[in-house]
């Protein structure tokens, strides 16, 4: 069986739903921002997909900048998640209910 | 391609940047008192800002077509550069910095204007993301700066946790974008370039669709659209004042000139309208009932003022619906071009940025004179400092839309462009959602005029802040006076001049202007 764009679609759109399942599922804030990541890299997979199949380049360049953008994201949200847990000792998302109407 | 012509319109980004790179050093090597930062920094704006103003406005793509330069683009740029003036001199002056030494915190909101003014020229997907990004993850690190504070890093957490997300739909839009057309560009005028626009003028693809409802997903996270809009309140109500400010004004621009760059100049044709006009739709209602209704049983003044940022939103989305080249309609002010929701909506975020700082200046000065910040605590405000509490209820009656405020204008331009539009189901659903506004904004009004103060002592106002919140409030008062002349202001500086139409009836007063929106429809 050839492998064609379409599996490859399919495998990326399976990984952004299961990312954001997880984001809307998991109560752990480290495990929330795993999935997201895996949202990020399907979106990654299928930019690569249709840039390699439909031979445009653009996509390939577009993933370099998810990529640095996303490490970005990472080193302030883990900066952020860590100086919580400091201050509550909790990664809980249930824990977080200061801020209630 | 990239010639050296095309380099001055990317200068007061450059300059922003570089500036505040510089800044970041100077703090680590020298010490600078955060007052003499703030100054640095405004120095910095205010050379962006005169940069920006000596340019013409004739439309123009640079960069290789990644940037677009227009009226539109030259007047978001010295709006953010407004509002960052606004944000770096309230967090040093009206709100002290949060500790001694946290120049960053001045510094940071040079790098979200530079963001912001790249997202308002942005002509390209691949731009827009990393200008979105540039945008958003300083304002992760402002909204929880204060990091002794758990309702600090509660709204930074959760501001975090849904604006990746948003991030993640948009990329993942951009991605079935991109593998349907073939290129990021928005629009080309370069022969032999392709862009999104020379596509799907007659079919459109489901997977573009699906692509550009992801995209409208992430931007809507971006303008509190209902249903993306639960972090607002909460991050509200956690962020320091000045980048509550920032978020509600200059956050929500940036994400509406990127609906506009995406929704207008893109897809604005009759297929791919048949997808965002009802989604876009739904949204606006959505805003405009859940924002507005939310708002009426919020006791703390921070979140009130987060879920009529909701509400705004929302109004603002019905002009720019109203602004689709694709429904048919007489334009109020006979432009050649039918963009005058385009018009509505710099007009709108102009009042709002009024009205927004005037509100969170007073809050920044009464946050630390009160116990709290909820409506109670304001009982008895006018007797304990007149001047806050005209300012703090003149920005509300703004906001709720009193004539004659600019905030009247503003609503009062929105109805206007719906109804030459015909669009009267929108229509609906925004004076209704105007008139449940009023409740709500009359609440701490009452409290302030008509509740006895639990604490006599008068709160003193230093000078400089009094200054600048006499200054806001005259001018909040003036636009809506003036309104005429003003809306002909932006709309040259948003289309363009050489709108003979509307020039001619600038003396006329408001009531005629009225009758003669109405009678154009009819």
């Amino acid at each position: 069986m050839d492998i064609t764009l379409n599996h490859y679609l399919a495998v990326a759109a399976v990984l952004f739903v299961i990312g954001l399942m997880g984001v809307i599922v998991r109560r752990n804030l480290i495990i929330i921002y795993m999935s997201l990541e895996m949202m990020l890299q399907a979106a990654n997979l299928t930019l690569v997909a249709f840039s390699r199949f439909n031979h445009h380049i653009d996509g390939q360049i577009f993933v370099f900048f998810v990529i640095t953008v996303a490490a970005a994201e990472v080193a302030v949200g883990l900066a952020l998640i860590v100086a919580l847990y400091r201050l509550r000792q909790t990664t809980q998302v249930q824990d977080l209910t200061t801020l209630k109407f | 391609m990239l010639s050296s012509a095309y380099v001055p319109y990317l200068a007061p980004e450059m300059l922003l940047t570089v500036w505040a790179m510089l800044l970041l050093l100077a703090d680590a090597f020298l010490s600078l008192t955060p007052r003499a930062m703030a100054a640095l920094s405004l120095a910095g704006i205010l050379s962006a800002t005169l940069l920006t103003l000596g340019f013409n406005t004739t439309p123009l793509l640079y960069w290789g077509g990644l940037c677009s330069w227009d009226g539109a683009a030259k007047f978001y740029h010295v709006f953010f550069l407004a509002v960052a003036a606004l944000v770096t001199w309230m967090a040093d002056d009206v709100q002290k910095p949060v500790r001694s030494g946290a120049s960053e915190f001045i510094i940071l909101p040079l790098f979200t204007t530079a963001g912001l003014m790249l997202l308002s020229s942005a002509n390209d997907f691949m731009l827009l993301f990393v200008a979105l990004e540039l945008v958003t993850i300083s304002f992760y690190i402002l909204v929880a700066y204060q990091r002794r504070s758990v309702i600090a890093l509660e709204a930074g957490v959760k501001y975090l946790i849904l604006g990746a997300l948003s991030s993640a739909f948009l990329v993942m839009g951009v991605a079935y974008i991109f593998g349907l057309t073939g290129t990021t560009l928005f629009t080309s005028t370069t022969p032999g370039v392709d862009s999104i626009a020379n596509h799907f003028h007659n079919d459109f693809p489901v997977g573009v669709a699906f692509g550009l409802l992801l995209v409208l997903t992430g931007i809507g996270f971006k303008i509190a659209m209902v249903p993306f809009h639960s972090w607002a309140p909460d991050v509200y109500e956690g962020a320091p004042n000045s980048i509550t400010a920032f978020l509600s004004v200059g956050s929500k621009a940036g994400g509406l000139i990127m609906l506009i760059r995406v929704v207008l100049g893109v897809f604005d044709h009759s297929t791919a309208a048949a997808i965002w006009i009802p989604a876009l739709s739904i949204g606006a209602i959505l805003s405009l009932i859940l924002g507005n209704l939310a708002a009426i049983p919020q006791r703390n003044l921070k979140r009130l003022l987060g879920y009529s940022s909701i509400g705004h939103s929302g109004f603002i989305l019905v002009a720019i619906i109203a602004a689709s080249a694709t429904l048919t309609g007489t334009a109020y002010t006979q432009s050649p071009n039918d963009l005058t929701g385009q018009v509505a909506v710099a007009a709108y975020l102009v009042t709002y940025l009024l009205a927004t700082f005037t509100a969170f200046i007073v809050l920044a000065v009464l946050e630390r004179r009160l116990p709290g910040l909820e409506i109670h605590h304001l009982a008895g405000l006018s007797q304990r400092s007149p001047l806050l509490a005209a300012a703090f209820a003149l920005s509300l009656i703004s906001m709720a839309g009193v004539p004659p405020m600019s905030g009247f204008i503003a609503k009062f331009y929105v109805v206007l462009v719906a109804w030459n539009k015909g669009l009267y189901t929108l229509l609906g659903f925004t004076i209704f959602a105007a008139v449940a506004a009023l409740y709500y904004y009359l609440g701490p009004i009452k409290t302030m005029y008509w509740s006895e103060p639990l604490d006599e002592a008068p709160i003193r106002v230093e000078r400089t802040t009094r200054h600048v919140l006499v200054i806001l409030m005259i001018l909040l008062v003036l636009t809506g006076f003036w309104a005429q002349s003003i809306s002909i202001l932006v709309h040259n500086a948003v289309i363009g001049k050489g709108v003979p139409a509307a020039s001619a009836v600038a003396v006329n007063k408001e009531p005629r202007r009225k009758q003669r929106g109405i009678a154009d429809s009819e």
